[in-house]
């Protein structure tokens, strides 16, 4: 089985656009949570969220066109594949040969949004062309592919794979990669803030009111984000023999569902535990060869205990030893683009040798008792990294990043 | 790899052969739906009789939302004609993978009228958990015990060609020996009106306004439905011992940006169908049956024409062509899985289905040699396309048993 | 409305939405522990009490009716009826 590397990175989140100024954010442990402003929050409970104010100075990699015409996840999905293709250091791509593969949870909501604001104000004769061509969430790929000249690896797709889309999108790309449909793919994941998920994560007594605290004792819920990241995959004799910059090798993944409930994981853990043993049996590795995890861990109580059942079930003793973080504890749940962003804080984490903190994190809780590097960043080395993901509707992934050894 | 079962509902009925009974009657699902709280009037081929429990028995329907019910039962059917049992699902994890070009649209779109109108306080809790674009896929893996790789796939119209793609790599890459493949949509006023509004549909004002590669369409009509296969690789199949429907020997996919001219998207369509005939090691001139998704689509169908006439040369009109979506409509992500279904049937059957479109002396598909007549026909190696009006294409070679 | 009633009507939206048979569903079982309805079904029907009753109560109200006899009792505090 051919090797596939990660060669570039984009990030677009609620810490800063770019591994340049999201990595030192994350390091430092900032914190992204706000009053939210993109609409009114009077009627809900709870207030606060991790919104994108501004794209700032990488406005730039979005033309006035494209910020006019384009939805606001395609938008973010464009800005990170433009940073992860500047990282990656690809200075033209065969349109043939380069695929996008992206994963979402809502797609472009605000054109839901849009129909029933037409609707309810009676002018929906006025919805034109733009439903059918903005909402149908694949049409996200197909910007990116329209706009970026990248056709290959039989065309963008989306898989709307809710929570563990970013993760779903790197298998996918692996897997063309390997079977040598395309040679450079661009994979991850994108979501927008909107009213319909806010509402439905409110409506699930699932948002907690000032912070995200992952594993802490108090933790009262997740804090909804948005954003999108895109990591640029390649077979390693193709990065090699363009003297790419290598951030590490996709080891192996674990996909496996849950088959339970449509939100809440199995009690035990089991399709948890089933993803990790896959993907460490595809990587070949031990669990005690895992440096670092990247955790879901969304800081609702009942994902950060199961979470950490099925850690225990996989690492055994080993689980006390490996640290894990939640990069969610200061920007919050951004959805479909979550694992992405964190599948680029793995590689991050093994370029630099530091692991990211849990903010956060005041009371340990007593049923969550394993190292998760609390509310300071530290100093390690990284040569494997485990991430994590589990989605609405049961899908869990887990995806291990390694260092790249020539 | 081999297609061991097969599971549909669709507007035409439930099982192949009766679906290929009323294709072969020439009769269609497309008529005229009325929402009389809309004050609408809107073409269409919904389902007329769905009673989940017919499929599904006594249990608890409640979380499910009419897509979730019509990706359940078809995938029953599925898993019945391939033999799967409950307790094998229960000891050997299945994998599942699901086209569908909205999935929820009508959930996620009522779900956020009533919380405008209520107050997010009212907004359910379960309700949300639809309004996910994989909420179908989820509700099939719990339904079904499926704990294997669960995967949503979204590409438009030819979602349901793409999962099938997909499940075909992962088995060939050795990840799977064993699949559940769908396709659904489901039809609703909101994404009706919708293409309507778009020029995408017809507004069925002139009889012949629907008519695949008729002279006078207008658009096509919006179906629903779901389509499963279960596809399994050779040794699986041999092990189980499963009867084998047909198998699919290449794939090929591709895109090509909606605005483009009729003339790059062909080409594009063309090569995703010269990478499975190649990979399938068919030649095109061993192809005994195509099938196209043509449906009423004023560029769309321009476009399958001209792939029809490029790929069977002057054998146009000798070999059989098949239309589905004069009858389905255009059931958008499950059009694929019925396309490969018919395609299977008609091998048994050795009966293509008459184009009746070519009845009304409709000069584009007399061209293309479309039989105004049921026609008999016996092949080996079929070809399924299909063009969709996002500018994704997709290409299936299926091998039929003798 | 009086309290029978008020029962009734609740225990008529709890067999909706857990799938049950009214001679199933005592005043005082506990809907989760002795009914096993899932928590996100709890909810619901919390809401469409809440709803249905036009009582608009609050995410600790909700979260407390946790039988026909305690959800008709917040009512009925709530619309001071007559017991």
């Amino acid at each position: 089985m051919q090797q596939v590397v990660v060669t570039g990175l984009g990030v677009v989140t609620p810490l800063g656009h770019g591994a340049d100024v999201f990595w030192p954010a994350v390091l430092r442990g900032e914190s992204a949570f706000a009053e939210v402003s993109s609409f009114d929050t009077t009627k809900y409970r709870i207030h606060r969220g991790a919104e994108i104010a501004t794209l700032g100075a990488r406005d730039k990699y979005l033309s006035e066109e494209e910020a006019a015409s384009m939805g606001r996840t395609a938008q973010f999905a464009l800005v990170a594949a433009r940073l992860g293709l500047r990282d990656s250091g690809l200075s033209s791509l065969d349109p043939g040969r380069t695929g996008v593969v992206m994963g979402t949870t809502s797609g472009e909501p605000s054109e839901i949004e849009r129909f029933n604001d037409l609707d309810l104000s009676g002018d929906l004769d006025q919805i034109g062309g733009r439903f059918i061509s903005h909402y149908p969430c694949n049409h996200i790929p197909g910007q990116l592919a329209t706009r970026l000249k990248a056709f290959g690896g039989g065309g963008p797709v989306m898989l709307p794979v809710a929570c563990a889309a970013g993760n779903c999108a790197i298998t996918y790309a692996a897997d063309l990669l390997q079977l040598g449909e395309a040679d450079v793919m661009l994979a991850g994941g994108a979501d927008s803030f909107s009213r319909i998920t806010f509402t439905g994560f409110a409506g699930l007594m699932a948002i907690a009111p000032e912070r995200c605290q992952p594993f802490d004792l108090n933790r009262k819920g997740m804090m909804p984000g948005e954003g999108a990241a895109f990591l640029v995959l390649e077979r390693a004799e193709h990065a090699l023999k363009r003297g790419a910059k290598i951030y590490a090798e996709v080891a192996g993944y674990g996909l496996s569902c849950d088959a339970f409930h449509m939100t809440g994981g199995d009690r035990e853990g089991k399709g948890a535990v089933r993803a990790m043993e896959k993907a460490l049996e595809r990587s070949r590795l031990n669990s005690e060869e895992i440096d670092y995890i990247s955790a879901h861990g969304t800081g609702t109580k009942s994902n950060d205990l199961h979470e950490t059942i099925a850690v225990k079930k996989v690492f055994g003793e080993a689980a006390r030893k490996v640290p894990m973080s939640s990069v969610k504890s200061m920007f919050g749940h951004t959805m479909g683009a979550a694992s992405a962003i964190e599948a680029a804080v793995c590689c991050l984490t093994i370029e630099h040798g530091v692991v990211p903190p849990t903010m956060n994190l005041e009371n340990p809780d007593p049923e969550c008792d394993l190292d998760y590097v609390p509310n300071e960043s530290r100093e390690q080395t990284v040569d494997v990294a485990m991430s994590n993901a589990y989605a609405f509707g049961g899908t869990n992934a887990s995806l291990i990043l390694r260092r790249w050894l020539s | 790899m081999a297609i061991t079962g097969v599971g549909l509902i669709t507007a035409l009925g439930d099982q192949p052969s009766e679906v290929h009974r009323v294709r072969c009657e020439g009769r269609s699902a497309v008529r005229v739906l009325d929402f009389p709280e809309r004050d609408a009037k809107l073409l269409g081929a919904s389902l007329t009789d769905f009673d989940a429990r017919r499929y599904l028995g006594d249990g608890n329907l409640r979380p499910l939302n009419h897509v979730g019910q019509l990706a359940i039962s078809a995938s029953q059917g599925a898993l019945e004609t391939a033999g799967v049992s409950r307790e094998e699902r229960d000891v050997h994890e299945m994998d599942l993978v699901l086209g569908t070009m909205f999935c929820s649209a009508h959930t996620i779109t009522q779900f956020d009228r009533k919380a405008q109108i209520s107050g997010p306080k009212y907004a359910m809790p379960l309700e949300f958990a639809n309004t996910v674009i994989n909420a179908a896929s989820g509700q099939t893996a719990i339904w079904h015990n499926l704990r294997g790789t669960t995967m949503t796939i979204s590409a438009g119209t030819v979602s349901g060609l793409r999962a099938l793609e997909y499940a075909a790599r992962r088995i060939a890459l050795g990840w799977s020996d064993q699949f559940l493949v769908g396709g659904v949509d489901e039809h609703c006023f909101e994404t009706s009106w919708a293409f309507q509004q778009s020029g995408h549909a017809s507004d069925g004002s002139e009889e012949a306004s629907v008519t695949p590669f008729g002279t006078s369409r207008r658009g096509f009509a919006p179906g629903e439905g779901a389509g499963f296969l279960v596809l399994e690789s050779g040794a699986s199949a041999r092990r189980r011992g499963s009867t084998i429907l047909g198998t699919v020997l290449g794939w090929g996919s591709g895109y090509c940006p909606a605005h483009e001219s009729e003339t790059l998207r062909a080409a594009t369509a063309l090569e995703a169908i010269a990478t499975a005939l190649s990979m399938a090691d068919c030649e095109a001139a061993r192809i005994g049956y195509l099938s196209c998704s043509a449906n009423g689509s004023i560029k769309g169908d321009e476009i399958e024409a001209r792939v029809l006439r490029e790929v069977l040369g002057d054998r146009l009109g000798k070999v059989p062509v098949a239309v589905p979506a004069e009858s389905f409509g255009n059931a958008l992500a499950p059009s694929g899985i019925f396309q490969a279904v018919e395609a299977l049937e008609t091998a048994r059957q050795g009966v293509l289905p008459p184009f009746y479109g070519a009845r009304n002396g409709n000069l584009g598909a007399a061209e293309l040699g479309l039989s105004p007549e049921p026609m008999e026909c016996a092949f080996d190696r079929a070809l399924v396309f299909s063009c969709g009006l996002d500018g994704s294409v997709s290409a299936v070679v299926l091998g039929i048993n003798s | 409305m009086k309290k029978e009633a008020l029962k009734q009507r609740i225990r008529e939206i709890v067999c909706e939405y857990g799938q049950l048979q009214p001679d199933e569903v005592g005043d005082d079982a506990n809907l989760h522990t002795d009914l096993g309805i899932d928590s996100l079904s709890l909810l619901e029907i919390a809401l469409r009490v809440d709803q249905e009753f036009e009582t608009d109560f609050s995410e600790e109200e909700l979260l407390k009716m946790s039988s026909v006899s305690a959800a008709a009792a917040l009512v009925a505090n709530q619309l001071a009826v007559e017991a």
